[in-house]
């Protein structure tokens, strides 16, 4: 290959760059990628030696599935087209899925509102003024039984968001189906199910840590056994992305919590190979197009190894990782909001060439407001363009052998090890997450974020250049929630307390408790409950009761 | 002694998005500014016993899960009942313009959208409160 | 900026809004607070002042908020006072110790006040004592200070408050070293909380051995309680103990004492204070001082020379006193 020969030309090309460099003829003083990663400016095969592509690579398919989990990958199947919504009541909701499923997406994700999140009802006096406002209400059985109308779910994959109740709303799901006269074991789909990042980003955290992971793991064993095709869990980076976190920190957190997750279902005695190949991820696709490409490929990477060397897993369907990608929503402006749609544009690519399993693409008004119906269209017209014109899904990891990419890859792998190493000596996850580590380092990483858009160091188009000066008014296209979907889902809600077989609905609670108390898994009598339509938070507030409340360490 | 700027931050609903109030709570902080920072999931009653007893000059309210109109009306309205007219709300998050037209309309000084450089809300906030800092 | 007669006629009558105003007049030393601390005077002298102290992540706060849950319970009149370290660089600071308050927070015999220490070394805003004045006189029972403790500090502390709680938990030997510095001197009683975690035995028996060394426990024995503020476990032992101390206090005479010496320590600091503040603006433009200053800088002459003569100075030309 004549390194040697390399070796010259490269030592006089640095040369003549550091000359430049140095008499500040560079556009820029540092050129950095959205984590504040500072690249060099050239990579080459120098930056490859020694490159073992069995070890490092594999072919996709198999082991350690750097370039993908499948062997074909887009060529047999495309990802799923995949975007997430909810709003109002589940009424308007599901005339949104319909909308979307006419024009092509292949499955659904479920956006609650926020009440829903937290385990409240509607009716209750904390859930005043966000009804609706940004998911979909549900209270009971009565709204999923809505939300799916005219849905059949054993064709149609859903994911829902949903963490601390997610169990609750996982039954009622079983629970509609049942009543479509779907067999369980054909439904396919997602529950978010990751308490572990609220407590670090998102915060719709309602229980406290060790009882939420128990819940978590009676889901794991309830579908092992009855939903063999359910993906349990949804480990995410998504949200500790966007609460500012770099792509090392939202590759290596969640990673870690992907670990605890395993720990903790093993120690019930499930086995590995059994529960493994359904867990699946959730990552952010930022603006750094490279950077984020290596992100997932380090992703595959250090889970299979983890699996493998670790867990001792033997099937390799326990140690490939699928995820599910969603383009970042703080990288979106609130000015001059076409410029969304070039960015979703890049990050969705990246997301693709990253061999992602589902996408979902942002609207580029939602800086704003929820989607309207026109931006989320093009949302979905930006991945299929990408899928039929772009030819980036005609070859099966294209960047695969870049000089770049693989010592970003690598680079990547060895910073979430760092990562693992300090979390480790904290104690874990758990620990760590009581010291206020994971928050306090995202916190300054989105400061340091903040200051260098501030100071100019960092370009945002649109915003702190190529600005309008006084900024042009919004488009009055965007989506409003009418203010009566609140009275009439307090209404419906009363309604539905008022028709029900109240002396069932006790007793359905009652069993609730005692399985709660005595450690039983209590998928059972969740879907109990859920058939005599408890409300989600009678269901919850059993839970409040028996495992109690968590409150957020008092870490800024 | 110096008179400090001091400055509620408020999380109100359910809202759990609390990076944007993180930050902006830092930037006043850096800026000489003494901030109280409730924590999340604050109700209205809450935002206004605490504005009280910390003897705030402004509050800053945060909120990004579109209940931003119900939220700042109840806030603006206890401070009324309690006879409170001398401290300048603003805010910021996910608040559509023609919403920033009616809460402007019902006293909220300012609302800094997504973008808005740190800067310019601690400038406004000295300038609004008025104080030598 | 005037006096303002009607606000004090609303503090005395209860209202919250006016003792918030009047306790940041006396923090920021604005003009004439002196008058308003003159004004309340009269009122109070019922407040029995608690410090609780401890290094950062011990969950001070959890502790002190069920605390206050149970004296509210008990139907008492509280507040507590909550003091965080500010900024040294931009004077700023980021007050999150309502984070805790929870449910208690709006009943209306609840008051909770954040102070930031305003780059004072000690830890303490110099305000504090003056602030504890005021909610005496706004007729509360039970004043809670919360620190974080690391040093110098506690020693404020202590002298601030009547009984002094020092907070801590399991961990290795080293962080009971590290607290020593003049923690274990100033503690009525001893807190281990987060008591479930590993190492609590270790570090119950490290305690006791310090403190057996310790002079005070000869008079009282301090005692060493466990608890678990998330669970609420050995809250009421605090407050039983809280209590106990305050009796021994009041019997033997120490909580008089202590008080008296404290009015006069703040006298005299004030006096001092006075002088320095009148002296600065006396001296400051005066040519004799401005030539001994500079003569200093350059080396000239020692500080202590110069010092001398500026003393002699003040007392002959601006206090005009004769002799020695």
């Amino acid at each position: 290959m004549g390194l040697d020969k390399l070796k010259e030309s490269f030592k006089k090309w640095k040369e003549e760059y550091q000359k430049k460099s140095g008499a500040g003829k560079l556009r820029q003083k540092k050129f950095m990628s959205v984590s504040s990663y500072e690249p060099d400016p050239l990579y080459t095969p120098l930056d490859a030696e020694n490159f073992d592509y069995f070890e490092k690579l594999g072919m996709p398919g198999e082991y350690p599935f750097t370039r993908g989990v499948h062997n074909t990958l887009y060529r047999e199947k495309l990802w799923t087209m995949r975007q997430f919504a909810g709003f109002g009541n589940a009424r308007q909701s599901n005339e949104r899925y319909k909308y979307l499923l006419k024009n092509g997406q292949t499955g659904l994700s479920v956006a609650f509102h926020l009440p829903t999140l937290m385990g409240l009802d509607s009716d209750n006096p904390l859930s005043r003024g966000e009804i609706g406002k940004d998911g979909v209400a549900i209270d009971t059985l009565h709204d999923m039984e809505i939300l799916f109308d005219g849905i059949p779910l054993d064709k149609v994959s859903t994911s829902m968001t949903i963490n601390a109740p997610a169990a609750i709303l996982l039954a009622m799901y079983i629970a509609v189906a049942k009543k479509q006269g779907v067999d369980p074991e054909k439904l396919s789909g997602t529950t978010q199910n990751d308490i572990l990042k609220e407590y670090i980003a998102q915060k719709t955290f309602i229980f406290p840590p060790e009882p939420s992971i128990k819940l978590i793991v009676d889901t794991i064993e309830y579908c092992s056994k009855h939903l063999p095709m359910w993906n349990t869990i949804s480990i995410s980076g998504y949200h500790i992305r966007e609460a500012g976190a770099t792509a090392l920190q939202e590759l290596a957190f969640t990673l870690i919590d992907g670990r605890t997750y395993v720990e903790a279902a093993m120690k019930r005695g499930i086995d590995v190979d059994e529960f493994a190949p359904r867990l699946s991820f959730f990552f952010n696709s930022h603006n750094d197009f490279f950077e984020e490409i290596a992100k997932f490929r380090a992703a595959r990477r250090i889970w299979a190894k983890l699996m493998k060397d670790k867990f001792g897993s033997k099937s390799s369907r326990a140690q490939l990782m699928r995820f599910h990608t969603q383009t970042a929503g703080c990288s979106l402006s609130a000015q001059q909001i076409e410029n969304n749609i070039v960015r979703v544009t890049i990050q969705a690519l990246a997301a693709v060439l990253g061999g992602t399993q589902s996408l979902h693409t942002n609207s580029m008004d939602e800086a704003l407001a929820l989607p309207s119906e026109k931006a989320v269209r093009i949302a979905l017209r930006t991945q299929q363009i990408i899928a039929n014109e772009s030819g980036a899904a005609n070859v099966v990891d294209p960047l695969g052998g870049s000089y770049y990419i693989e010592k970003l890859t690598d680079e990547m792998e060895k910073g979430v090890m760092d990562y693992f190493d300090r979390i480790d000596r904290m104690g874990g996850v758990l620990s760590a997450i009581d010291k206020g580590f994971f928050q306090s380092e995202i916190s300054d990483a989105s400061f340091r974020y903040q200051r260098e858009i501030e100071k100019n160091e960092r370009i945002m188009v649109g915003v702190n250049a190529y600005g309008d000066g006084n900024g042009e008014k919004t488009s009055k296209e965007i989506l409003k929630i009418d203010e009566k979907v609140e009275r009439e889902q307090i209404e419906s809600l009363r309604e539905i307390k008022k028709k029900r077989d109240n002396k069932k609905v006790a007793l359905t609670l009652e069993k609730l408790k005692s399985d709660a108390k005595s450690g039983a898994n209590v998928m059972y009598a969740l879907i109990d409950c859920v058939e005599s339509y408890a409300s989600l938070q009678e269901m919850c507030d059993v839970f409040r009761e028996v495992y109690g409340v968590y409150e957020e360490p008092p870490m800024f | 002694m110096s008179e400090k700027i001091k400055v509620l931050i408020a999380k109100p609903g359910l809202d759990g998005h609390d990076r944007g109030a993180k930050v902006v709570a830092r930037a006043f902080r850096d800026a000489g500014f003494e901030v109280i920072y409730t924590g999340l999931r604050q109700t209205p009653e809450q935002i206004v016993n605490a504005a009280i007893e910390e003897d705030v000059d402004a509050i800053g309210v945060s909120i990004l899960s579109g209940a931003h109109n119900h939220c700042f009306s109840e806030i603006i309205g206890l401070l009324k009942k309690n006879q409170v007219d001398d401290i300048m709300i603003f805010g910021g998050g996910i608040i559509p313009d023609d919403d920033i037209t009616y809460l402007k309309s019902i006293g909220v000084a300012e609302i800094f959208g997504p973008g808005t450089p740190t800067d310019d809300t601690v400038k406004f906030v000295k300038d609004r409160v008025g104080k030598g800092n | 900026m005037s006096f303002d007669a009607a606000l004090v006629g609303r503090f005395i009558k209860g209202d919250k809004r006016a003792c918030s105003r009047i306790v940041s007049i006396v923090e920021d030393r604005r003009a004439r607070y002196e008058e308003y601390l003159d004004a309340l005077q009269p009122y109070g002298g019922g407040a029995y002042v608690v410090g609780i102290t401890g290094p950062p992540g011990v969950w001070k706060s959890t502790l002190i908020n069920k605390l206050a849950a149970q004296y509210l319970n008990d139907g008492k009149n509280i507040c507590v006072i909550a003091v965080d370290p500010s900024s040294p660089f931009s004077g700023g600071a980021v007050l999150g110790d309502r984070i805790r308050i929870g449910d208690i927070g709006l009943n209306p015999k609840f008051y909770f006040r954040s102070l930031s220490s305003r780059g004072s070394l000690g830890g303490l805003s110099e305000a504090t004592l003056d602030i504890i004045r005021v909610f005496d006189a706004f007729g509360k029972e039970i004043i809670i200070v919360e620190t974080v403790g690391t040093g110098q500090n506690e020693v404020d502390v202590m002298q601030a408050c009547d009984t002094t709680v020092v907070v801590t938990m399991p961990g290795t030997g080293d962080d009971i070293q590290a607290q020593k510095a003049g923690i274990l001197e100033i503690g009525n009683i001893f807190v281990i909380n987060k008591s479930d975690r590993d190492g609590v035995e270790r570090t119950l028996r490290e305690l006791q051995t310090m403190l057996q060394m310790n002079p005070l426990n000869d008079k009282y024995e301090i005692p060493i309680i466990l608890a678990k503020s998330n669970t609420g476990d050995g809250i009421s032992d605090v407050k039983n103990n809280i209590e106990k101390h305050r009796s021994y206090m009041a019997s033997s005479g120490w909580l008089f004492a202590r008080r008296s010496e404290r009015n006069a320590r703040d006298f005299k600091k004030l006096i001092e204070r006075k002088f320095i503040k009148y002296l600065d603006s006396a001296l400051a433009e005066t040519p004799e001082f401005m030539k001994a200053e500079s003569s200093v800088k350059t080396g000239e002459i020692s500080p202590h020379r110069a010092g001398e003569k500026i003393f002699e100075y003040v007392r002959k030309k601006i206090f005009h006193l004769t002799g020695e």
